[in-house]
């Protein structure tokens, strides 16, 4: 088989990966290759099919500028401010070194200059050889963020039908929202992958102008003044430790990649008709290009593109990255009986064994039974909001909350909230087993608290948690954190009666 | 069952002739007149009494009814038969002193033959004229002279890939037909030498040879393109092609050259089918219809089926029928279709058809449904036309049928193992072909030609290949493949490996496994596979290695198994995805390693006679990759499944059952390689092409995203499918010229031949005309089709047997030779 390997959704990738004669520009249903909003990191481009080749080879990175006198952001995350930033962070994350393709792009030389999300994806080598794949449902950190009107898009390099591994890969997720970005690239020397994220700046975050739109629309994914970036071991006492999902047996063991909804149907991923069409597609795909068909990007990746996508992105090639890398048995894997038994409405036995897995503690939670997590009336009016919001035909602060869109149902079920009804050892184990279970270092302070062995905390342990889950909403010892879900009133008087015995 | 053949025994005519006992009395009387006669022709039948007494009266019983009273001097006396057969003719003698004595013959009463006999296409032929038999070795890449008179082996000529048959000429000349090579060796009978050779069409698959008894014409059937091929048999020029249908394979003609017919190999559900083709106009005059038999009820001794794996056509001497030989399926039988379960006795029988010439129709009553056998593939007549000798693959034995009553006469059974084809020799003696056995097997068949005694003598069995190519192992797995005569396969021999999967090849047929813990299927192609080279085995990847079929021998053949009963219960031997048992049995890991050696499926005839794509497939190609069809029919086998997962595409039904009895979630992805040949499509044949693969059964786009597809690319996407061969090359034969780019070697499968498609002589191009005598030249080292390790000299090499009792020895000191 000798067809093309080349997807360049860039501009320049075209004319390199037509060098390199990977591109067959006839080659029917080819997205013509059209510039994803990227003015910058000019030069900058990857050269070869190899991610770590990519940035070095063209010898060409463009370095950064000095961040020195950027003001201060005005209002940074709780967690992630008190970490070092900007120069510092990147002295610092290059001083301990790391046997990756990313980490060797990224201190390999100078420091890269990254004015957007798709120059990011040109300096990793993603913008040819690679494919994408979009989520309507997560059960990551950034789950409460993500349906098919937000979701979070995941670029990596393509993997051959015979699922040979690669020689390395750097592999990056973005969800709009936040100005974060996570990467991971596999260690040459342990085989593991390392976790990154990449922090980045927009000057609105320095005068206080940044609104909701400009977390929700393309421009977020542009005009990064600054960026920080963390390795997993800064980030394993915060509520973004990547390790929580991607070291599912715990400290000291194997770290993977995740994907739970790792064979067809492929449930929540889209664009899916590479491979076979699903359902996923037909509804998911068509409710990403009713809100975004007014953008001309999303993740990087033009939003034509997504949209036309066949070979160009897929859960099916992730999928195959997935288990070209190893990982085809996943823990708690999405069982692709799902579908099927949840089709009309109807409960899955399957989903619901899955579930109550979740639910105790012995895994993390389990994707949506149904591809479409929203609230129709919900979806309808954000789709509409933003739609006038991001054309103009609204003001930008009329925009509502896009990602404010589950249904109750999965909200429910995707543990968002605590069981209607549930005891308070329940609520516990449902909402705070992901991260307290015992299976986090044991030398952060986070392992001190393990739900799943309530009786064996102490007094102080468990007063320290009632305090916590009482914490005022904003405050950044509030638990659980925000980003992994609510407990209700109702909730919180259940779990402190359980903390109380 | 064996009981009722016995009764069978009994009944038969010339059996009862055997046994009539005389009484020892004073006179004796004997019928002289031994001769056959004509239906409808009067036949005077002597006898002649001695030491009799007074006036003798005769009393004559003619087999047919027809009885006289004891009549003075009724010494001679006529009859007429109204119709042909093998009659016990009795004559009761009693003189004056009351003295009775009696004797009994058989007296054959046939129709007129016609001048001349009708040919049909043979793995065995005999040269009358040099008194040689001739045969195939199909495995061996050579052909074999057999001494009649002596009964030894007389030589042996390697020529081209896989011979399937061959024919005399009107010029002597000995044509041989190549089905891997697609080409035809002209050979030299008396020097033993290839004259010279021609193509005939790209990766055709020419089968069936015959060459018409009036010699004006050889007819060539080309099983991949559905053609029929006449040619002129002195030049091997085209004359004319027909478009005869799919999968034509046996050949024969009329003794008058008139008529042409030609058998389609795999049957649709519709019924099989023979065609008969004008051999003047080359136009098809009729089409027999072989239909389903839905209506006989199965029983341990027949039952219903749909006609298949229709090998050949056996004209009778007399003009008047045609027997075709094959198999049922029975495709109507099974717990999802009429609620029984499919046995032994009824998944598939033996059948032969007689079509009626006269009526242009199949004489449905007069089918014959063989008991306890497995797969009959030829049928010979005697020259009078009033026995068939059929060959029984399968059974390794040619049976013997009243050509008149279909009744069973007699086996001729040790016929050597997988015998494909029979030929009538001189001095009463029959040839068979005894294609696993590697040897010729002689009866001497006199007594059942002339009907005085059922019993035939095995004479000889002849070994007719020198240097076997196949390994032990391969050989003998080969055999097992082939044998359903061996109690551990089958308990009564109706079924092994070939019933379904002849030449590694499928039937076209879907079964109802739902009783064997599976559901319906689609027999799959072994051919590629390499055994479980590609991965898991069934639609279900239930199996993971050969030896597995363990399971179907014990529950559905009824075998006695090949594994002993206490390894196979050791751990868990006995479950399919269980311990492995590979080890546990001689013959299962001989079949594994016969199995193994099928690692090329047949060069797609839809590819440019160069072996390259075509555009559209090019096209094709990259709409594969871009609809990712590739991540699971990937690799160069076209299947993931050795990743050992299964895919839901959208196919799954009610009817697809279980995997080995456990929840079917999906299926293991079929290779591709060999895709244009293998039709119907999907694990229950609800496909009948590629297109309805794509499009009517693919209404979600489950099977990939082809309704994305217009129709132009959808047809690029159909042209790559069918065009999945593996990418082979042809390889160079002898008789072709060299090209620039070529190494100076003979040829293989990668010599560089792109391009050269043009270049080479295919039937009606002339090219065969040439009279260039060209020895095969030695293959190249990295060859893989010609194994033989071989002197270099060209003529010496294509020498593997004996040489001295065709004085080739003398003509080479003659010629200067070295040896």
């Amino acid at each position: 088989m000798s067809r093309s390997r080349a997807l360049g959704w860039l501009g320049s990738a075209c004319a390199l990966a037509a060098t390199l004669g990977c591109s067959s520009p006839s080659e029917p249903n080819d997205t013509p290759m059209t510039a994803a909003g990227s003015g910058g990191a000019s030069g900058a481009g990857a050269a070869g099919g190899s991610a770590a080749v990519a940035g070095t080879a063209a010898g060409g990175i463009e370095p950064a500028p000095s961040w020195a006198d950027l003001p201060k952001i005005l209002e940074p995350d709780a967690e992630l401010g008190i970490l070092p930033s900007r120069e510092a962070q990147y002295d610092r994350l290059c001083k301990t070194p790391h046997d990756d393709a990313f980490f060797k792009l990224i201190c390999g030389g100078v420091r890269p200059n990254i004015p957007d999300l798709a120059s990011l994806l040109k300096l990793v080598g993603l913008d040819h050889d690679s494919a994408f794949a979009l989520t309507g449902n997560s059960t990551s950190l950034v789950a409460k963020s993500v349906s098919a009107l937000n979701p979070r898009i995941i670029v990596f390099p393509r993997v051959a039908p015979t699922l040979e591994q690669k020689d390395d890969y750097i592999i990056v997720g973005f969800v709009r929202g936040e100005r974060f970005i996570e990467v991971t690239s596999r260690d040459v020397t342990t085989g593991e992958p390392n976790f990154y994220l990449i922090t980045f700046e927009q000057r609105c975050q320095y005068d206080g102008s940044c609104d909701l739109l400009g977390a929700l629309s393309e421009e977020i994914e542009h005009d990064f003044s600054a960026y920080s970036i963390y390795p997993e071991q800064d980030l394993e006492n915060t509520s973004f430790d990547c390790l929580t999902c991607h070291r599912p047996a715990g400290f000291g063991t194997k770290k993977i990649l995740r994907m739970q909804e790792l064979s067809s149907p492929w449930l929540h991923w889209f664009p899916q008709r590479f491979v076979q069409r699903t359902d996923s597609d037909r509804v998911l795909s068509a409710q990403f290009a009713d809100i975004h068909g007014v953008d001309k990007q999303y993740g990087g990746i033009p939003t034509a593109t997504i949209q036309n996508a066949l070979d160009e992105g897929s859960g099916a090639q992730l999928e195959a990255l997935i288990r070209a890398e190893g990982f085809g048995d996943q823990p708690n894997a999405f069982d692709p009986r799902i579908e099927a038994e949840a089709k009309g409405g109807a409960d899955s036995p399957t989903w619901l064994m899955q579930w109550m897995l979740a639910t105790q503690g012995q895994a993390i939670t389990v994707p949506y039974p149904r591809a479409d997590v929203t609230d129709e009336a919900k979806r309808t009016a954000a789709t509409q909001s933003y739609k006038d919001a991001v054309s103009g035909a609204a003001a930008r602060n009329t925009l509502l909350d896009i990602r404010d869109v589950f249904s109750e149902d999965a909200r429910q079920k995707l543990s968002f909230v605590p069981q209607a009804g549930a005891d308070g050892n329940a609520v516990l184990v449902q909402m705070c087993s992901r991260c307290h279970d015992g299976r986090a270092n044991p030398d952060i302070g986070r392992a001190k608290f393990n739900v799943l062995k309530l009786s064996e905390m102490s007094a102080d342990e468990k007063q320290l948690a009632s305090e916590r889950i009482q914490e005022p909403e904003g405050s950044v010892k509030r638990m659980p954190p925000w980003r992994s879900g609510t407990l209700t009133p109702e909730a919180i008087q259940a779990a402190l009666v359980a903390l109380g015995k | 069952m064996r009981t009722v053949q016995v009764a069978k025994l009994l009944g038969s005519t010339v059996l009862a002739a055997a046994v009539w006992t005389t009484p020892a009395l004073a006179i004796t009387v004997e019928i002289t007149t031994k001769e056959p006669s004509l239906v409808g022709d009067s036949y005077s039948f002597s006898a002649t009494a001695t030491d009799t007494v007074g006036a003798v009266q005769y009393r004559w019983s003619f087999g047919d009814d027809v009885k006289t009273e004891f009549t003075v001097d009724q010494s001679q006396v006529d009859h007429v038969y109204a119709k042909p057969g093998h009659f016990a003719i009795a004559v009761t003698v009693k003189d004056d002193s009351g003295n009775f004595s009696g004797d009994t013959t058989t007296h054959i009463v046939h129709y007129p033959t016609t001048t001349g006999r009708p040919t049909a296409s043979a793995t065995i032929v005999y040269d009358k004229t040099r008194n040689r038999i001739y045969n195939v070795n199909q495995d061996n890449d050579s052909i074999s002279v057999v001494d009649p008179d002596k009964l030894e082996k007389a030589g042996e000529l390697a020529v081209y890939k896989d011979p399937e048959a061959l024919a005399l000429a009107p010029d002597g000349k000995l044509w041989v037909l190549h089905k891997d090579d697609y080409a035809i060796a002209i050979v030299d009978p008396d020097a033993l030498q290839i004259e010279r050779g021609f193509r005939l069409p790209y990766a055709s698959q020419p089968i069936g040879l015959v060459i018409s008894p009036t010699g004006d014409a050889a007819y060539v059937t080309l099983m991949a393109v559905g053609k029929l091929l006449k040619l002129d048999p002195k030049t091997g020029d085209e004359i004319a092609q027909l478009d005869v249908g799919p999968s034509p394979r046996g050949v024969s003609v009329s003794a008058d050259g008139t008529q042409v017919f030609v058998t389609r190999f795999v049957s649709p559900t519709t019924g099989g089918e023979v065609a008969q083709v004008d051999a003047a106009t080359l136009m098809v005059k009729n089409r027999y219809q072989l239909a389903p038999d839905t209506t006989t009820g199965d029983t341990d001794q027949k039952g219903r089926g749909l006609p298949n794996f229709l090998f050949s056509v056996g004209l009778s001497p007399d003009g008047r029928e045609a027997w075709v030989s094959g198999k049922k399926d029975n495709i109507f039988r099974g717990v999802k279709r009429d609620g029984l379960n499919l046995t032994q006795d009824n998944t598939v029988r033996p059948m032969v058809s007689v079509l009626n010439l006269s009526e242009t129709t199949e004489s449905l009553t007069n089918r014959i449904d063989l008991d306890d056998r497995d797969l009959p593939t030829y049928v010979e007549f005697s020259p009078l036309g009033d026995y068939a000798f059929v060959t029984v693959t399968g059974s390794n034995l040619v049976e013997v049928r009243d050509a008149y009553t279909k009744g069973f006469i007699t086996a001729l059974t040790d016929a050597g193992l997988a015998p494909r084809g029979t030929v009538l020799g001189p001095n009463n003696q029959l040839f068979v072909q005894g294609s696993m056995e590697r040897s010729i097997v002689v009866y001497d068949v006199k007594t059942v030609l002339d009907s005085s005694d059922i019993r035939s003598i095995k004479t000889k069995d002849i070994p007719v290949v020198a240097q076997e190519k196949l390994s032990p192992d391969v050989l003998l797995g080969k055999q097992v493949f082939s044998n359903s005569a061996d109690g551990r396969m089958t308990v009564q021999g109706y079924l092994t490996c070939i019933t379904c999967h002849f030449d590694g090849g499928d039937d076209g047929q879907v079964y109802d496994f739902t009783s064997r813990n599976e559901g319906f299927r689609n027999t799959i192609s072994l051919r590629g596979k390499r055994g479980a080279g590609q991965g898991n085995l069934l639609w279900s990847g239930a199996f993971d290695e050969v030896q597995d079929f363990e399971e179907e021998i014990r529950g559905l053949f009824l075998g006695h198994g090949f594994i002993a009963d206490d390894q196979l219960m050791t751990g868990t031997h006995a479950q399919a995805l269980g311990d492995p048992k590979a080890g546990l049995s001689k013959e299962l890991d001989a079949l594994a390693a016969y199995l193994t050696t099928l690692d090329k499926v047949d060069p797609s005839p839809f590819r440019n006679d160069d072996g390259t794509m075509t555009d559209d497939a090019k096209a094709g190609q990259a709409l594969f990759g871009k609809l990712g069809c590739d991540f699971c029919h990937a690799g160069p086998d076209f299947t993931d499944s050795a990743r050992g997962r299964l895919h839901d595409v959208g196919t799954l039904k009610e009817t697809s059952g279980t995997r080995g009895g456990m929840p079917l979630t999906g299926l293991d992805t079929p290779s591709l390689l060999g895709v244009w040949q293998s039709a119907p499509y999907l694990h229950d044949g609800s496909a009948a092409t590629l297109r309805d693969v794509l499009t009517t059964q693919n209404p979600n786009d489950q099977h990939g995203f082809t309704s994305s597809l217009s129709p132009e690319q959808l047809d690029q996407l159909v042209a790559f499918l069918q065009q999945i061969d593996g990418d082979q090359r042809p390889r160079r034969l002898p008789f072709e010229p060299p090209l620039p780019a070529d190494d100076g070697g003979a040829g293989g499968q990668d010599d560089g031949m792109a391009g050269s498609g043009g270049s080479l002589p295919t039937a009606g191009t002339g090219g065969g005309g040439g009279t260039d005598v060209v020895a095969p030249q030695a293959p190249p080292k990295h060859s893989s089709s010609c194994a033989l390790a071989l002197p270099s000299d060209s003529e010496s090499w294509a020498w593997l047997g004996l040489l001295p009792a065709l004085g080739v020895a003398r003509r080479r000191r003659r010629r200067g030779g070295s040896r």
